[in-house]
């Protein structure tokens, strides 16, 4: 019996030993993330270089927009970097031969980081090839939607790699006008915005139906061709967003383009590989073309924004601006724009745009249902979205979807909205 | 002692299991630095020029937007020196450097699968079904290393390793070299996830601004057509190959892992030796309490069933414990295999998961079986005892008939041993000729104990008798303890067979690098300047080796320059040339190529096959006879050596040249290198360094099989223990008999030591031979089928004595504890005992 | 001659204290035949223990004189012989036959017998011619100890004790495990054969025949040894 108890004592004496092992170890190696990582937060935040997309230290801000800044032509249709936020920013009502209306937006977006930019002229290298970023992001929406369908990409990419950014010198050389991120390009023949050629591909993201087994990518190609002037926003280029002009910025428009293109719908993702699945797709219709670059629109008070871009029956067009800020009322602002290419400012007493009802969709209630008034130009029209689900479910998502126009006057155009 | 074994058997087979299965999870993780489903990457290969920002912009806007690019950098980890005078003082904190990649995240957030947008009318739907995904795991660390604040990914193991590292447990940030802090830490569990630190592209560069460029990851499968497009439009240093090179990196790496498997296996069963005797030994010492029992009316099945149940609960214990242990074992082990596989294999090796569950299962399996396996000899034994049978001598037949039964074990497994070791290539086969070999000997020594030992004591001369009798108890011990016997034998074997292996392998290597290395120093410089150029004034000889990837029935081969001035012609090492005298002239000329043993076994070529290799300059492909086959020791390639003459530097990577001079033209050569912007004490290296460091590594290697070597030793050593501690009573009788004769209780400690040293010292005679026979199989058919090179067996008289003198030494510092134990024992104990 | 004076021994028994010698006087002469009767546990093996310098008294002395050992020129107390010393003496002075296991199993009878006589360098071959044919074993002087019938085997003990030419042989319960045919025959082989070589035999028996084969007979009761 006494050798038994010592074969039990032992087997315990085993067992202790072993887990007192175990728990040393694991108490002296845990993983002590908690506590690095505030300490090292301090470490990082002294030289942060967080990729966020707005920049909201004051101090570091961006080149403010300047009322008596003169926007010329072609210079201005390059990228303005000392500013924080800039997007080149196409919409387009078409249709095919068949009668069926396509909805299109093309965006490049540029953001500054004022961080990076600061820190990266201390540390970088001589070799400035090995350097993989500057102070510029990009982003890149392409939505494409159809009556039950939608195709919708997004792409990133940073300044400095070489695969995005705006080719072309500013005024010295003539070399032609381009906007490209990877193998979505915007290319002029001249150093002109337009006309051009737009290339982009985009996948499917919603086919309305139950059958998922459809060809999946889209391949777009547009030729854009300008049949107007170019519009200067606000008074000359200068667009004030807010009633304290906290909220301005630089912006102008091309409402009068012209579209015609092919959609290529395929299972390749590829700008031309012949398939078994390929369809084609003759489209035409207008579009309008938007450049705006600010430093003042993201602020802690900017809620969001609601803007409409309408192309009436008469040839003329209207773009309205409802900015909502915390603390504030709403800013409306606007410009009628005759076929002929003359403009009028629209003042917030001028115009009145109202969201007639909220529309579910998914989760969200949006206003897809509008009423837009401007005494002075007997306008008085509804303004309905055509396809309740046009929301562009980006990394920052906003809805951008075709729109009729119906009362005093007939049309078509785009709405977007953000913020919601 | 019992625990003690089954302990260490659960947690040697447990720390294997768990190396192996993490290194295999990551050879088979298609994941490449987190990114999920690369088939396929694009690199340089050119040393000139490399792949750079620019090609893969160009790639990308070309609508490749499948590319991923990815940079590396090896680095040390620093931190912040508290005690330092200046800000910028930094101290090192790893040992071995961390692979630092840097993943282009926003090209990969760009990826529609990647992102995968979806409808705001269907969103409630996905957000429905759960996800619970590895890779939307992964997917969410590429997005916060993509937009969050800058973040760095490794695998919590490494993580605890790293503040494992740091001085008297500091939390201060870690750094670069500089100073310059490095982004916050994210743990994440990966079996992709090694010796690596994961961040964003750009972090990388603004950290470790001469990073390289190192590869473009292809992200999904690319259709036929954009395959041919992407090789149309790849620059000419850019090369496509498929990810799936893990298949051919598993063939090397399983020999590695067939190894720790076997060497795990081999000490298990040794355990298991253990585990007979000392279950012998806890039955012998219940003896008296199990007689009661059974005179009380306790069946002797209830009895077995009592003990076996407590030997199966004993064993679960022992491998939960050993699971434990083993786990621990492992991750203390994990970075030497890491660095050991990564550096021999050049894979990329993870931590990778452990079930333990599925672990625990596997490991208390094996042992119950082999437990319960071990326990039935033991009680066989007691149910003799128990039955009052007497252990009866065998009679002169049935000897007879155990002695034919043992000869023809022996026939059997020689006969098996010598049809698979001359037929079969399959390394699991080997392996298993291997064990016939060693089973084979047992038997042999079995068999021979009584002729061996009664020849030995015709020696002892005959004033000696008390050395006559003892050799002659020893004799009556050879039949007591066979199992202890031979695991020694398996243990003598094993260490012979290893480290005679090894000493070839050193000798073998020793030789080859003095005499291949004839040059006075070596210089290693990859890219710009080229050195002979840099050399051309300074009156040194420089020859340059010139590297080229030739692709030969599948497989990547290296084509590398070979000199043929008469020095180099001297310094080649041939296993095996052709007969002809103008061997030299053909080879100059450019009529044959001399091949390493790695191609030649590889793809079955023999001295006069004639080859189809492209030329090395122009690439065409022509036929050349392989005038030689060359040693090549320890490199897992197949090589072609062919002529420096007809390779072409613009076509050709340079990353090795050999210098000749005098001391004082080295010195203007490394004036120059310094001037270029070149580190001449780390790229030049004189020949005599360059053989130190070389059998330092060497060594270092086989440190692991030495230590492995001394612990199945050991083991067998304490087997041997516990057999005679169960023997000791049956010998009692007999020592009191010989001590009541006046022989002093030392001399009969002495005579005892003696009696188990000349068992083990048989059992090393007879492991000699096996040894020596094991060290041909492991030379001639296990290195031959796992790397295709082998080497001269070279027997080393003073080695095996050498390994005769630590095994008895080893024995005799196990058993002398219970034979003083019992030396020290009154006679009058003894006496009162026995009678 | 060996001399036992006043030996004291007793042990410790649960806090209990027992004395088994007490006061113990006995002359042991050259070529004495003396045998010590007793019951179970009456203290006889432990008085041959201490005979053999096996074992220690509480007090008293066991004095080893010339008339024994002829090397020696005074008396000396083998109670206080060291371990080296107690070696010696049973080497050289002393023989010893146990109740069983007085054979070495791997060896044969004969190197069995030679043993002692090796160990000693006292290899006589005449006397052990003697001994083998006093006690006639002869035939099986090849054979191993397990090939011998119980008698055989203490026959061969006896030739073991005695093949070193002790002055004194001691023998504990020589026959204890023998039948009494056998009994008969060892015991008388055992004295005649000390007798024929004039060597003094000290026999621990419980068995009042065997005793009567000695010249004397003693009785150890209680503590106290006393003649019959």
């Amino acid at each position: 019996m006494g050798k038994l108890n010592k074969v039990s004592r032992l087997a315990v004496f085993v067992i202790v030993l072993a887990l007192l092992i175990v728990a040393s170890r694991a108490l002296l190696f845990a993983p002590k993330s908690d506590h690095l990582s505030s300490s090292d937060a301090t470490a990082t935040s002294s030289q942060s270089f967080g990729r966020g997309f707005s920049n909201t230290n004051p101090e570091l801000l961006g080149e403010v927009a300047d009322p008596n800044y003169k926007i010329r032509f072609p210079k201005d249709h390059y990228s303005h970097d000392s500013f924080d936020i800039e997007w080149w920013y196409l919409t387009a009502n078409l249709q095919d031969d068949e009668g069926n209306v396509y909805g299109l937006q093309w965006t490049l977006f540029r953001f500054r980081n004022p961080n990076v930019a600061s820190e990266n002229q201390s540390i970088a290298s001589e070799n400035s090839i090995s350097d993989w970023s500057n102070e510029h992001i990009y982003m890149a929406h392409a939505s494409v939607h159809s009556a039950s369908q939608h195709w919708f990409s997004e792409k990133f990419a940073r300044g400095n790699v070489g695969n995005v950014g705006n080719v072309g010198n500013v005024g010295v050389e003539q070399t032609p006008f381009k906007l490209f991120i990877d193998d979505w390009q915007w290319s002029s023949a001249t150093t002109g915005l337009l006309p051009a050629q737009l290339i982009f591909n985009t996948k499917l993201i919603s086919t309305g139906e139950e059958d998922s087994k459809v060809a999946d990518h889209l391949n777009v190609q547009l030729n854009l061709s300008n049949t107007g002037s170019y519009v200067l926003q606000g008074k000359d280029g200068y667009s004030i967003k807010s009633a304290n002009s906290k909220h301005a910025s630089h912006y102008y428009s091309a409402p009068f383009i012209n579209v015609n293109g092919t959609f290529t719908i395929s299972e390749a993702l590829t700008n031309s590989t012949p398939s078994n699945l390929e369809k084609q797709i003759a489209v035409k219709g207008n579009a309008w073309f938007d450049q705006e670059w600010t430093s003042q629109l993201f602020d802690q008070a900017t809620l969001g924004w609601d803007w409409f871009s309408l192309h009436l029956d008469n040839g003329d067009k209207i773009m309205a601006f409802r900015m909502r800020l915390q603390g504030q009322t709403d800013y409306i602002t606007g410009t009628y724009i005759e076929s002929d290419g003359s403009t009028t400012m629209l003042m917030p007493s001028e115009l009145e745009l109202n969201a007639n009802e909220l529309t579910a969709v998914g989760n969200k209630e949006l206003p897809l249902n509008w009423q837009l008034k401007i005494e002075s130009k007997g306008i008085d029209v509804s303004i309905k979205a055509t396809k309740k689900d046009q929301w562009n479910p980006a990394s920052i998502a906003y809805y951008e979807g075709t729109v009729a126009v119906s009362g005093t006057h007939k049309g078509k155009g785009f709405l977007e909205l953000t913020g919601y | 002692m019992l625990m003690a074994s089954l302990i260490i058997a659960a947690a040697g087979l447990s720390a294997v299991l768990v190396i192996n299965s993490s290194a295999k999870q990551s050879y088979s993780s298609e994941q490449q630095f987190l990114v999920p489903n690369v088939t396929q990457t694009i690199t340089s290969n050119s040393s000139n020029l490399k792949l750079t920002k620019q090609d893969y912009s160009v790639l990308r806007v070309k609508g490749f937007s499948q590319l991923i690019a990815v940079a590396q950098t090896k680095q040390h980890i620093y931190t912040n020196n508290q005690a330092a005078t200046q800000a910028s003082e930094t101290t090192k904190v790893t040992q071995r450097r961390i692979d630092f990649t840097g993943i282009d995240t926003f090209s990969l957030l760009s990826l529609p699968d990647f992102l995968n947008p979806v409808a705001l009318s269907e969103q409630s739907n996905v957000a429905a079904k759960t996800i619970s995904s590895a890779s939307d795991d992964s997917n969410q660390l590429i997005r916060q290393l993509g937009f969050g604040e800058p973040i760095a990914i490794l695998h919590p193991q490494l993580l605890e390793q790293l503040l494992g590292q740091l001085p008297d447990q500091q939390l201060e940030p870690f750094t670069t070299e500089a100073g310059t802090p490095l982004p916050k830490f994210n743990t994440f569990e990966s079996a992709a996830l090694g010796n690596d630190i994961i961040m964003d592209i750009a972090d990388l560069y603004r950290l470790y601004p001469n990073a390289e460029l190192s590869m473009l990851l292809v992200v999904g499968e690319l259709s036929k057509a954009k395959q041919d497009r992407l090789q149309e439009s790849l620059p000419n240093h850019l090369q496509l190959t498929n990810a799936k090179g893990a298949e051919q990196d598993s063939e090397l790496t399983s020999s590695f892992h067939l190894n720790l498997m076997a060497m795990a296996l081999l000490m298990f069963v040794v355990c298991l030796f253990i585990v007979v005797n000392a279950v012998n030994l806890l039955l012998n010492s219940r003896l008296s309490w199990l007689k009661i029992c059974r005179q009380l009316g306790i069946s002797r099945l209830q009895l077995f069933v009592v003990q076996l149940l407590e030997i199966i609960l004993l064993t679960l214990l022992a491998s939960f414990i050993g699971v434990v242990l083993g786990i621990e074992l492992a991750k203390l082990a994990s970075p030497t295999v890491q660095a050991t596989l990564e550096n021999l294999y050049s894979v990329e090796v993870g931590f990778g998961k452990v079930s333990i569950i599925g672990l625990l299962i596997q490991v208390s399996g094996i042992s119950l079986v082999g437990s319960i396996c071990a326990t039935f000899i033991p009680l066989n034994k007691l149910n003799h005892q128990l039955a009052q049978t007497k252990d009866v001598p065998l009679s002169l037949v049935q000897q007879r008939f155990w002695k034919r039964i043992i000869w023809l074990s022996f026939v059997v497994f020689a006969a098996a041993a010598y049809i698979i070791l001359n037929h079969a290539q399959a390394l699991w086969l080997l392996l298993i000729a291997t064990a016939l070999v060693i089973l084979s000997g047992c038997s042999l020594l079995l068999a021979n104990y009584p002729g061996m030992l009664a020849l030995i004591q015709r020696f002892i001369p005959a004033r000696f008798p008390l050395l006559q009798v003892s050799s002659k108890q020893s004799l009556a011990l050879s039949g007591k303890t066979k199992i202890a016997c031979c695991a020694f034998f398996i243990a003598a074997t094993s260490n012979i067979g290893m480290n005679l292996m090894v000493d070839s392998f050193r000798g073998a290597t020793v030789g080859w690098l003095e005499q291949r290395l004839v040059a006075d120093y070596y210089i290693y410089h990859n890219g710009e300047p080229n050195l002979s150029d840099l050399a051309k004034d300074t009156g040194v000889n420089v020859k340059q080796r010139l590297e080229n990837t030739i692709p030969f029935q599948g497989k990547q081969v290296q084509q590398f320059s070979y000199p043929t001035g008469e020095l180099y012609q001297q310094a080649m090492a041939f296993y095996d040339k052709s007969k002809d005298e103008n061997l030299w002239s053909e080879f100059a000329l450019g009529k044959g190529v001399l091949v390493n043993q790695q191609f030649a076994f590889g793809f079955d070529y023999k001295i006069n096959d004639v080859v189809e290799l492209p030329h090395p300059a122009t690439g065409e492909i022509s036929s050349y006879k392989i005038l030689g086959i060359i040693y090549d020791f320890g490199s897992p390639y197949k090589q072609v050596l062919m002529p420096l003459e007809m390779f072409d530097l613009s076509k050709s990577t340079c990353c090795m040249y050999a210098v000749q001079g005098a001391e004082s033209n080295i010195d203007l050569l490394r004036e120059k290198m310094l001037t270029a912007g070149l580190d001449p004490e780390g790229k030049l290296l004189k020949t005599e360094e360059l053989l130190a460091i070389s059998m330092q590594a060497f060594d270092d290697t086989f440190i692991i099989t030495d230590g492995l070597n001394v612990v199945t030793l050991l083991v067998a050593a304490l087997s041997l223990a516990c057999a005679i501690i169960v023997l000791m009573n049956d010998v009692r009788p007999q020592n009191m008999l010989i001590r009541s004769m006046g022989v002093s209780a030392l001399k009969t400690q002495l005579l005892a030591l003696f009696q188990y040293l000349l068992l083990c010292f048989v059992a090393l005679i007879f492991a000699t031979p096996f040894g020596i026979l094991l060290s041909w199989v492991l030379i001639n058919d296990i290195n031959y089928q796992a790397f295709s090179w082998t080497y001269p067996l070279i027997i080393s008289p003073m080695k095996i004595l050498q390994i005769y003198a630590t095994s008895l030494l080893v024995v005799t510092v196990v058993i002398i504890i219970p034979i003083i134990r019992a030396g020290r024992r009154p006679l009058i104990e003894d006496i009162r005992w026995v009678n | 001659m060996l001399a036992l004076k006043n030996l004291q021994k007793s042990y410790t028994d649960a806090g209990e204290k027992h004395t088994i010698l007490n006061n113990i006087n006995l002359t042991i002469n050259a070529g004495d035949s003396i045998s010590i009767q007793g019951a179970s546990g009456s203290g006889k093996s432990t008085l041959l223990h201490l005979l053999a310098a096996l074992d220690k008294p509480d007090s008293g002395e066991i004095l080893l004189n010339s008339s024994l050992d002829e090397t020696q020129t005074e008396n000396q107390d083998i109670t206080q012989f060291t371990e080296r010393q107690a070696d010696q003496y049973r080497q050289f002075q002393v023989g010893l036959i146990f109740q069983k296991f007085n054979l070495i199993d791997c060896i044969t009878v004969m190197e069995n017998i030679m043993l002692p006589a090796k160990i000693t360098g006292k290899v006589e071959h005449e006397y052990i011619q003697e001994l083998l044919n006093a006690l006639g074993i002869k035939s099986h002087i090849n054979k191993l100890p397990n090939q011998l019938s119980g008698g055989e085997q203490q026959r061969v003990a006896i030739a073991r004790g005695l093949s070193h030419q002790p002055p004194l042989l001691l023998a504990d319960e020589p026959t204890g495990n023998l039948d009494s045919k056998n009994s008969d025959l060892v015991s008388q082989l055992l004295v005649d054969t000390c007798k024929q070589l004039n060597t003094a035999l000290v026999m621990v028996t419980h068995s009042r025949k065997v005793a009567m084969l000695t010249q004397q007979q003693w009785y150890l009761d209680d503590g106290s040894l006393t003649r019959i």
